[in-house]
């Protein structure tokens, strides 16, 4: 039985950010925040209980995507994937985020979906996610009562579940400055190119020659969240990266996962597969071709 | 002489072979085509229909009173409303139920002024169900303790098939090699852009016209007319530009008299249009089929005999889908010389889906199984006797003039060009080679070359008493021509074949030809766009009713050149001199002369063509198709052994067309036809569990994209067929037959893995190269 006929709500245009957050402290879980809408549109047709669609359409100050050498990359609401793709600074210095960013879904949805809606639907299969788990950020929330900073280390709790209070406004996104030496990377596996992942997986790694400071290793499809691989990172932290340690990592990784079987692969695969997704994005990182998917 | 035409000489030229632009195009392109899914009549109430969501249950009651209290529903139907109707292939099947046997069951539908008030409506019809055991596989129906699906099949048995040549045990006897195998071919969909829709609306005196996607505007009337309880001559099919259809829309299916029975019992117009998940859940399949095949061949290379024994998942209903094993079993007794055949086909009735017509009828299942079994010979042959690949397929393959067990006469055959052509273009025998003996190294990335073939009919197929189609052709006083014809379209080129074919004979522009069909009350029968006939059949049609115009004009024209209508011709607008192309008179001026005289003589000509094949008999004995065509790919493939991922980079394909008639509808048919049974192949596959649909929705069912289309390289090879319209013949469905098979030995000759039971996701393929890797340690 379906019947797949969007319901009605209404639209509220606010248009400053106060304006916006007293929308949200009245309507709370009755209201849904608009910016790309890739995701809501069609969560609105599967009888999602919003009454009140508030959209960011006209709320000014939510589309600065800002890199400064000396503070990092600061992402508005309002930027989508597109701005992220076109961005110098971020392909030169948070190469994991522009490489999701280039094979996220398709041009049209490019030009509409936004980074932090990505970030905010918390599906263990989103990719501009996976990038920016690894690279590290910030969120700015802000609510009646003010602002305040959750990483994205915390934000994320369940499937479609985070730590954003239901009146709180998603502001922007900062990313620290990359450290020296940093290298990061984005790869993914679907089954038709234009599509959503069936695992992905990112890293960052601080490297100095050819030894590994620090390691931040996240796969995604593999569980309830994106998930980060502390043992991977351990066996990175401070070694050498060669061949014999990439098969080891390769081989550890499937103890640190907990795929299911889904209409979009199997658990069995996921997991003979995601050892091979690890070792090549690490060694995407190290060799650093972009367009290397 | 009129001054106009002084010294104006016009040169012969032909059209035919050249690239003509499909008149619909550039309105798809920028989005302004109308379709059936964007139309709106006054006083329209939009209709929805409750399925039933569950496999197998009896419907103890269904309270309606909820919704109809809701503002803005005029009526709610069950099944009580329409007692007796019957609808389908045997009559199994009705617009609306009174017990659920599968999940797309129509238990109630609703009429109500907007889309949104009748999607609520339905969500306000209690239904209290009590849910049977159901059947969910061919093999399970026919278990003796089964539950009995259909009342009037006992034993769940449904359509069953039989054909029987020359002696098999002999056969075997005197056969080296014996292959057998089941191959288990799955559920895929058409996935039509445009979602399946019907508009119906009854007039004061009770005809109804209904706004139809359909494909078989006339025969639809016959088989609409007893769902309805109505005379078929009582209906008016009208087919506004459709959103695809491929076959999905070869049958009636029960929204359809649904819209009409909500139509006629309001008195309003009514729009039933499916959104996607309906779409997906509630339209035909292509059959799945369980296909165990045996061949056998001689240490010479000689193929010895093929049996194939065919079990088919009927679903809860009879449609097309398991009639495909008329077609199977033309392959099984004609792909290739092969003289002796056993063929059995029975359909099993079950609480699953129910399958239709799609693009390849049968034999995209029987090819991927028949295919492989022929690249096994090539390879044992190769591997024992040193022969060659292509010499094993050139040793069997027919030539012209010869007929197979089942009567189909091979008058044009040009398999052997097709396979030297497509071969020598891709270097198939040094590539195989090299790929074989690289499978066996260390490596994660591996090449693999494949080749596969076929024959389909190309020529129509005569399963009605008539495979025919009638054209009616007018000309005005401007030298306009209007083509009345039977054919409808629906995307597949015909209205760009027939203006071409008009424009050839009549010497005027492509453009000035205007094609009506989409009026059961105006256009003349055809059978339906179906077996890679339209070309074919409206094709002679038209070029025979442009010719008989021709003949007329040029007969008045030859009275005041005097000359003999035979040494005249049109071309570019005139009636010129045929042998030196000098201009007698333009043709708008001839056709006005001839209209506005004392006894008018005015272009409005008609034909009917009815192809010279045989009807389709009970013993499956006859030569059922004007033509028949063969094709040839080669496909060029790299697994990733670590992740199980086949990328076609390349595809070599040789076909017989005949003569090609429209070059650029021609390559656009073997690209749509080619990424038809690349998504069969690799990707696509609707995953069913206890009856209920898992994935209806294009996130979860994967049709290939852009990205995933490879290089093709098209090699047409014409026959010059003696029946078909300059020499054509139909083209549609190889493409989309032909290419999976040779994936699935382009994946073997790269990993040594067959793989019987399609799709080869990464998944499957994956975990085989797994399990070949620890057997092999």
């Amino acid at each position: 039985m379906s019947s797949r006929v969007m319901r009605d709500f209404d639209l509220l245009l606010p248009e400053s950010i106060e304006e916006t957050i007293a929308l949200l402290a009245r309507h709370k879980d009755k209201s849904a925040v608009l910016a790309g809408g890739t995701d809501l549109l069609v969560a609105l047709k599967f009888d999602y209980s919003i009454d009140n669609v508030i959209s960011l359409a006209l709320v000014p100050g939510l589309d600065e995507l800002d890199f400064d050498p000396a503070r990092g990359l600061t992402i508005g609401a309002k930027v989508t994937i597109a701005d992220v793709l076109r961005s110098q600074d971020v392909k030169d210095n948070y190469p994991a985020l522009w490489q999701a960013a280039q094979v996220f879904a398709t041009p049209q949805l490019r030009n509409t979906a936004t980074v932090l809606g990505n970030i905010l639907r918390a599906s263990p299969a989103g990719d501009c996610s996976a990038a920016l788990y690894a690279t590290g950020g910030s969120l700015l929330l802000k609510n009646a009562k003010g602002c305040r900073n959750i990483d994205l280390d915390d934000f994320w709790i369940s499937y479609g579940v985070t730590a954003r209070c239901v009146d709180e406004l998603a502001i922007s996104l900062h990313v620290p400055v990359p450290a020296q030496g940093e290298k990061s990377a984005f790869r993914r596996m679907t089954r038709t190119t234009e599509d959503l992942s069936k695992i992905n997986a990112a890293v960052c790694l601080q490297m100095a020659g050819e030894t590994c400071h620090k390691a931040r290793v996240v796969m995604g499809c593999v569980g309830p969240t994106l998930l980060r691989l502390p043992k991977v990172e351990k066996m990175l932290a401070g070694a050498a990266v060669t061949p014999e340690l990439l098969r080891d990592i390769s081989n550890v990784v499937i103890s640190e996962i907990a795929p299911i079987d889904d209409q979009r692969s199997s658990a069995e695969y996921r997991n003979k597969v995601a050892g091979v997704l690890v070792k090549r994005v690490i060694e995407a990182a190290l060799n650093a071709k972009e367009n290397d998917q | 002489m009129a001054e106009d035409v002084a010294f104006k000489h016009i040169e012969k030229t032909s059209l035919i072979g050249k690239r003509i632009k499909k008149p619909d195009a550039p309105a798809k392109a920028i989005g302004k085509t109308r379709y059936i899914n964007d139309m709106v009549l006054p006083q329209m109430l939009y209709g929805k229909i409750l399925h039933a969501g569950r496999p197998h249950a009896e419907i103890i009651s269904i309270d309606t009173s909820e919704a109809e209290k809701l503002a803005g529903v005029h009526l709610v139907i069950t099944a009580k409303d329409t007692p007796d109707l019957k609808l389908g292939f045997v009559k199994d099947n009705a617009p609306l139920k009174s017990k659920v046997l599968c999940e797309r069951d129509e238990v109630a539908a609703v009429a109500a002024e907007s889309e949104a008030i009748a999607a609520a409506a339905i969500k306000l019809i209690k239904v209290s169900y009590k849910d049977l055991p159901g059947v969910f596989s061919a093999k399970d129906g026919l278990k003796k303790d089964a539950p009995q699906i259909q009342e009037n099949f006992p034993g769940n048995k449904s359509l069953k098939f039989k054909f029987k040549h020359g002696d098999l045990a002999e056969a075997e006897a005197g056969s080296d090699i014996i292959l057998d195998h089941v191959f288990n071919v799955h559920y895929v969909t058409h996935c039509c852009m445009g979602t399946s829709c019907a508009i119906a609306d009854f007039d004061h005196n009770g005809k109804l016209t209904i706004y139809s996607q359909t494909q078989y505007p006339y025969n639809y009337k016959m088989d609409l007319a007893p769902a309805l309880g109505i005379d078929p001559g009582d209906i008016r099919v009208i087919q506004p530009t459709t959103g695809g259809s491929f076959g999905a829309k070869l049958d009636v299916y029960p929204y359809e008299p649904v819209a009409a029975i909500l139509a006629q019992k309001t008195g309003r117009p009514v729009k039933v249009l499916f959104d996607r998940e309906e779409e997906f859940i509630n339209s035909p399949t292509r059959q799945p089929a369980a296909i165990h095949l045996r061949t056998g061949c001689t240490s010479d290379g000689i193929l010895t005999f093929r049996s194939a024994d065919v079990l088919m998942d009927n679903g809860a209903y009879t449609s097309w889908g398991p009639t495909v094993p008329v077609i199977m079993m033309r392959t099984v007794s004609g792909h290739y010389r092969v003289p002796v055949i056993d063929f059995k086909a029975q359909a099993v009735y079950s609480n699953n889906a129910y399958a239709g017509s799609f693009r390849g009828y049968g034999n995209v299942q029987m090819t991927y199984a028949t295919a492989q079994h022929m690249d096994m010979f090539a390879e044992e042959l190769s591997e024992k006797h040193g022969m060659d690949p292509i010499e094993f397929h050139l040793k069997n393959a027919q030539k012209s003039g010869e007929v197979t067990p089942q009567k189909s006469y091979l008058r044009e055959c040009v398999l052997a060009e097709c396979l030297t052509t497509a071969a020598a273009a891709s270097d198939y025998v040094n590539k195989h080679k090299t790929y074989t003996e690289a499978c066996t190294e260390e490596g994660r990335y591996k090449r693999g070359i494949g080749l596969a073939s076929s024959i389909h009919n190309a020529g129509g197929a005569k399963i009605h008493k008539s495979d025919g189609c009638g054209t009616i052709l007018k000309m005005d006083d401007y030298a306009r021509v209007t083509v009345i014809t039977g054919a409808s379209e629906i995307g597949q080129g015909i209205d760009a074949v027939i203006s071409q074919i008009v424009s050839e004979e009549l010497g005027v522009p492509p453009e000035h030809v205007t094609l009506v069909n989409n009026d059961s009350d105006i256009g003349p029968w055809d059978v339906g766009v179906h077996a890679s006939r339209t070309t074919f059949i409206a094709g002679n049609g038209a070029k025979r009713a442009a010719i008989k115009a021709k003949k007329q004009i040029l007969a008045a024209a030859s009275k005041q050149a005097n000359v003999t209508a035979e040494e005249l011709d049109l071309r570019g607008g005139y009636v010129v001199q045929d042998k030196d192309g000098a201009a007698v008179i333009r043709l708008d001026r001839m056709l006005r002369q001839m209209h506005f005289q004392p006894t008018p003589d005015v272009v409005m000509v008609s034909d009917y063509y009815e192809p010279n094949s045989e009807l389709e008999g009970k013993d499956h004995i006859s030569d059922h198709s004007a033509a028949y065509s063969h094709a040839v790919h080669i496909a060029e493939v790299v697994v990733d052994t670590y992740t199980g991922e086949v990328k076609v980079e390349k595809v070599t394909m040789a076909q017989d067309v005949g003569r090609v008639i429209n070059r650029m509808g021609l390559e656009a048919q073997m690209e749509g036809g080619l990424a038809f049974g690349l998504g069969f192949a690799l990707s696509e596959e609707m995953i069913f569990e206890e009856g209920r649909l898992l994935n209806p929705s294009f996130r979860d069912y994967k049709v290939p994209t852009a990205p995933e289309m490879p290089e093709i390289e098209m090699h047409f090879i014409e026959s010059d067929c003696e029946e078909g319209p300059y020499g054509a013949k139909g083209i549609a469905e190889l493409p989309t037959i032909v290419i999976a098979p040779a994936i699935a030995n382009a994946v073997y000759n790269a990993t040594g893995i067959r793989f019987l039971n399609p799709p080869m996701s990464p998944e499957k393929v994956a975990r085989a190269i797994w399990e070949k890797k620890q057997a092999d340690s």
